[in-house]
């Protein structure tokens, strides 16, 4: 790569192409590290509440946005883990979440731990909980995909029911 | 995502990806000038367009959980995608709006620090509104989300 001076575009066309190595010995860019981490050290000591539970609340969009288009399924990836995840990012105990939504607590517990499924007025709530950030939409996605999952690899589902369909085609 | 197609003056839909050892070809080394092998430290990410293997552009990431960032170490649109005749535009922004996004999911809202060429930073801050940090470079929050919107804004279609 030629360098900066001598190639034959201007800088600002090399800038909208590139981010070149930064040609620093280790040692002076361990210093220049140094002095980066200070300074983004002291922003993250200084981030207000609501930046937080912001960045986190954007961090579970965008985390529920690659989980609902992958077509991997996790098991552990179940609704109630990014239930849980919402109401940990937004630094709220479960009981006092689940009287902002207006939900029983112990139902919200049951979600959480997939003990029941969540229907659609908790989708929408979660999406008015959060200022329209994380859509219901997103939430119903999520708790299609734990459904699709269950009824693809339900084995036991499929015995029971097989005693009830008498022909085929 | 999408990048512009200059010659039709066309939005094309793109996507970014790691790159494979088999992408590492020769006719790659003869489209970009820096050697990517060297950066095998790092995290690479290649940019095509959608269904296509043509890189149009490279960048190395390291991911510095300590310090919840993520620094570009390097970035480069291939060769015929600089200057006035280039054929493809918005390369580098959805390559800097994507390692935003990573940094976001990293749990470290946005925030993304590159150590540019003296030279260079005034374009840099004006182009996709960096800031300084000591003699880094830094976008974070806000308009960091401003580049992941500009430049990957429909990148998922759920409906």
């Amino acid at each position: 790569m030629k360098s900066i001076k001598k190639s034959k575009h201007t800088l600002k066309e090399l800038a909208e192409a590139h981010i070149f190595p930064h040609g620093l010995s280790p040692e002076e860019k361990a210093k220049e590290d140094k002095e980066l981490w200070a300074l983004r050290k002291e922003m993250l000591e200084n981030r207000s509440v609501e930046d937080q539970i912001m960045g986190g609340v954007l961090q579970l969009k965008f985390l529920l946005e690659d989980y609902i288009i992958s077509t991997v399924y996790e098991e552990e990836h179940h609704f109630g883990y990014y239930l849980a995840f919402y109401i940990r990012v937004i630094q709220k105990k479960q009981k006092e979440f689940a009287e902002e939504i207006s939900i029983d607590e112990t139902r919200l517990s049951r979600i959480i731990n997939k003990k029941e499924s969540p229907n659609e007025e908790l989708f929408v709530r979660l999406e008015l909980h959060s200022k329209n950030i994380i859509p219901a939409l997103y939430w119903y996605k999520l708790s299609e995909k734990v459904k699709a999952h269950n009824i693809r690899t339900n084995d036991t589902l499929r015995e029971t029911e097989r005693k009830f369909v008498l022909k085929t085609i | 995502m999408q990048v512009f197609y200059v010659p039709r003056r066309q939005f094309k839909k793109a996507e970014i990806s790691l790159i494979k050892q088999r992408d590492l070809t020769g006719s790659l080394r003869k489209r970009f000038g820096f050697d990517w092998t060297k950066e095998e430290n790092y995290d690479v990410y290649k940019i095509t367009l959608a269904g296509h293997r043509t890189i149009l552009g490279l960048m190395s990431l390291e991911v510095i959980e300590q310090e919840s960032r993520i620094e570009i170490k390097l970035l480069e649109s291939a060769k015929e995608n600089i200057g006035k005749k280039k054929m493809f535009d918005r390369i580098p922004g959805c390559l800097i709006a994507f390692a935003c996004k990573l940094s976001v999911k990293k749990g470290f809202e946005g925030f993304v620090s590159l150590r540019p060429k003296t030279a260079l930073v005034a374009h840099y801050i004006k182009k996709y509104q960096l800031f300084r940090m000591g003699n880094h470079l830094a976008i974070n929050k806000n308009n960091a989300l401003v580049l992941i919107q500009k430049y990957l804004g429909n990148d998922y279609e759920i409906n």
